[in-house]
């Protein structure tokens, strides 16, 4: 659905991207991390046909963005991190007045008004003007111009930024629905834990450059080939630590807190049989966890925290 | 583009917020209630005048719908578009399935809609004017026709802005300082023109002819608008019918324009074949008014000078909106350089250098001096041919052509060479390579007389472009100035600018090639 090659930008001596190449499949919903100045908002205004890149190309559904944006605008919705609205307009003006834009016809407007409107939580808000609403009832109304003629590719700039935490909770539902509906989102995010509940895919972009993407788990097993495993036994743990210790795959086993915890080289696949082994072998196993670094902590490891 | 304009979804977003706010409906009566106060007035002192009350009446109602219409309606557009760009709200915009055109017609036609209430609100005091005998109906319908185009003349030319918020003004106002200075220096530059003498009135008669209902709202106080006339080859054009034509084709013209920058900021305003239409069509008005001109009595030198000065002065002001800036320049190395020739590239693409241009643009200007002027006036005029005036004219046109490039060339480069304030260097050495000379010669003559003797004020006249084209279009007891320095001046101008330009390119292609090789493109 998104497809990127060689992508970089300038601006003036500053790289914001550089040789940037990623293919993001329909249906997906790809989180984008990074640290500020990384170059999110430019990859997302890239593909918004807002700038036009220094070099590389770049295509939405089949469509060159810089060849026939025209053409890519139906099928793009976009949220901008920071956005005005028409101060002056009512509520459902400022969506009927995008409806237009798209050029959607009379008969179906009211209606996909009326959809989105629900689909935020603003339908009560509908002939309310937008300099009363909220800085949260804006972002939603933004969000439902973003929604409003039914784009396949949504691409949300830190969408969830002004919302309360009930909110993001409906947003997080909302985009759990985007995805069920097989709408490609590309979103971009401070938020990493929120990410990992949604997003199917993610891309770490740092000075410009995508040091890493892919599916969640994927990287996570990518960037953590070792596992730290904690299993709990009713009784004494010797007999435990004796089998670990034979295993070639444990290293550092150790007792912590009447809990054994070791590093597990052979990958998640081969937990199962340990499993097996260890119940087999007549271990009272309680509790058998692996304590994976989450986003986050991924995240934070492998990210030199730089700006471009 | 769709044709139902009270469809586009600016038009109709305008129109909500206008009645929201207040009564178009109450504005109007209010005003009618004060121009029928007017007229009352007008009737009451109906004996001062030395024409019917009911012309003076309607010559009023006019000439206040004119101004206001045409201020109303550049304040709007150029309100909302400053709005739009300063609160950000014009990326929304950018991304709908509305074409740049579209949102700009869409502009331009909502935004000044209470002018059009006002206008509207004064026809039912015009038809009383005609019932009075003030003007024949057709001359008032085509004043209102008038009304019309010079209202989206206006508006037009409100959409002149930049469509790119600048960051760290988030939220401020722009404060316009950059066009500020152009229209200062071209103001300048036109009044020192006008007060020397080398542009003629008919020049002005005829700007003011086709832009403005000055012309025949003058005629009419005397009797009869349709004697408002530009002329063109000797031809008489009521100015009645040639304003609505002009008025509209250059405000097509300013939405072409700022389409393209709407559509993509990095693409100069102007396109190169844009540039050689307007640039044509200006060279062909300028040789119809120099024509004319010649049947008057003005010699064939004098008349090809204001030409050639006409024909400098329109290709700089349009090169204003065609040379590509240094961020235009390097994103043609980086995505376009090479996939064309380097002349058609030259000569057409948008974000390539002018290099070729500039020459195009003297053949341009000599092809019409030539076919629309020296032709027709030597076949009509000068039956003995050209005679002693070929070596005058060839002079002209070289050093006018040599003023062309070096001035054009040197835009470039400075507008290459820095990311920002390149225009602004330019128009002050332009600005200053016309104004220091005379001042110098001034000086000299005035401070150092010995100076004089020696002929140093003669010669630093001679550096003034200027100043060559003043002495040669409106002669005077001192006589033309020496061309000669001042082409050595504009060749050494050009070929500083030409290398400089040049190093600058190879610089940015070599940076580019390696970046390239690093990407393994």
């Amino acid at each position: 659905m998104i497809r990127i090659e060689h992508l970089r930008m300038e601006y003036g001596k500053t790289v914001a991207l550089e040789n940037l190449c990623l293919e993001i499949d329909q249906g997906e919903v790809f989180g984008l991390i990074g640290p500020n100045g990384a170059g999110k908002t430019t990859l997302i205004r890239i593909l918004a046909t807002l700038l036009e890149p220094t070099y590389g190309s770049v295509q939405v559904d089949g469509t060159d963005v810089l060849a026939d944006p025209l053409k890519v605008h139906p099928t793009i919705g976009y949220m901008s991190d920071f956005f005005s609205l028409y101060e002056n307009m009512l509520v459902w003006e400022y969506l009927d007045h995008f409806a237009r834009c798209y050029r959607i016809a009379r008969s179906r407007r009211e209606r996909l008004i009326d959809e989105a409107l629900q689909l935020v939580s603003l339908q009560i808000r509908r002939d309310a003007e937008i300099q009363e609403l909220s800085r949260g009832m804006r972002q939603r109304l933004c969000f439902a111009k973003s929604l409003l003629h039914e784009p396949k590719v949504l691409l949300l700039d830190e969408p969830a930024s002004g919302l309360d935490p009930a909110g993001r909770v409906e947003f997080r539902e909302l985009i759990k629905q985007l995805r069920a509906m097989g709408r490609t989102v590309l979103i971009s995010s401070h938020i990493l834990s929120e990410m990992t509940e949604f997003c199917t895919s993610i891309g770490i972009l740092e000075t410009g450059k995508l040091i890493a993407s892919g599916r969640v788990a994927d990287i996570l097993q990518r960037l953590q080939p070792e596992l730290q495993l904690t299993i709990e036994v009713q009784g004494p743990s010797d007999p435990l630590e004796a089998l670990l210790n034979k295993e070639p795959a444990a290293e550092q086993v150790r007792l912590e807190d009447q809990r054994l915890r070791c590093v597990w080289n052979g990958g998640r696949e081969t937990l199962p049989k340990l499993h097996a082994a260890l119940v087999s072998a007549g271990v009272p196993v309680i509790s058998f966890a692996v304590d994976g670094d989450n986003l986050e902590d991924i995240y934070m490891r492998i990210s030199g925290h730089q700006t471009s | 583009m769709q044709p139902d304009f009270w469809n586009n979804p600016m038009v109709v977003s305008a129109m909500r917020l206008r009645y929201r706010r207040g009564s178009p409906g109450l504005t109007s009566s209010l005003y009618l209630m004060a121009l029928v106060g007017l007229g009352g007035v007008l009737w009451y002192y109906a004996h001062r005048f030395p024409m019917p009350v009911g012309r003076v009446f309607l010559i009023a109602i006019l000439g206040i719908q004119f101004a206001l219409s045409g201020l109303i309606a550049m304040s709007c557009v150029a309100g909302s578009i400053i709005g739009e760009v300063t609160n950000r709200t014009l990326d929304f915009q950018r991304i709908v399935s509305l074409s740049p055109r579209e949102i700009l017609m869409g502009k331009l036609i909502g935004e000044p809609a209470i002018s059009y209430f006002l206008a509207i609100s004064t026809v039912p005091l015009a038809i009383f004017c005609w019932l009075w005998g003030a003007a024949p109906l057709w001359d008032v319908a085509w004043f209102y026709l008038n009304l019309a185009t010079f209202t989206l003349l206006c508006a037009s030319l409100g959409l002149i802005n930049t469509y790119v918020a600048n960051p760290q003004a988030a939220g401020k106002k722009s404060s316009g300082a950059g066009m500020t200075i152009i229209i200062f220096v071209v103001t300048i530059q036109f009044i020192s023109l006008r007060s020397g003498g080398v542009l003629d009135s008919a020049w002005f008669d005829t700007i003011i002819g086709l832009l403005t209902p000055i012309d025949s709202l003058r005629e009419l106080a005397r009797g009869d608008a349709w004697q408002a006339e530009i002329e063109l080859w000797g031809v008489g054009v009521p100015s009645l019918l040639a304003a609505p034509l002009a008025q509209m084709a250059l405000a097509g013209w300013f939405v072409a324009t700022m389409s393209r920058r709407l559509k993509n900021p990095l693409d100069p305003p102007v396109s190169k074949r844009g540039f050689y239409g307007a640039l044509l069509v200006f060279d062909l008005l300028s040789a119809g008014i120099c024509y004319s001109q010649g049947l008057l009595g003005v010699g064939l030198e004098q008349i090809a000078s204001q030409f050639a000065l006409a024909h400098l002065i329109a290709t700089l002001l349009l090169l204003l909106g065609t040379v590509p800036n240094q961020a235009a320049l390097k994103s043609w190395v980086w995505r376009f350089r090479g996939q064309q020739s380097w002349i058609r590239d030259s000569c057409l693409a948008g974000r390539a250098e002018v290099t070729m241009l500039l020459p195009v643009a003297c053949l341009l200007g000599g092809l019409v001096l030539v076919v629309g002027l020296v032709a027709p006036t030597v076949a009509g005029n000068l039956p003995n041919g050209l005679g002693g005036l070929a070596r005058p004219m060839g002079e002209i046109w070289l050093v006018t052509s040599l003023l062309l490039l070096a001035l054009g060339m040197t835009h470039q480069m400075f507008v290459a060479l820095m990311e920002k304030g390149g225009v602004l260097f330019y128009l002050l050495l332009v600005a200053a390579a016309n104004a220091l000379p005379p001042l110098t010669a001034s000086l000299v003559e005035n401070v150092r007389p010995q100076g004089a003797l020696l002929g140093l004020d003669g010669l630093a006249l001679s550096l003034s472009p200027i100043v060559f084209f003043v002495t040669r279009a409106a002669p005077s007891s001192r006589g033309a100035t020496d061309p000669s320095l001042l082409s050595v001046a504009a060749v050494g101008l050009l070929m500083f600018s030409f290398f400089a330009f040049r190093r600058w390119l190879r610089r940015e292609t070599v940076g580019v090639s390696d970046k390239l090789r690093q990407m393994g493109v």
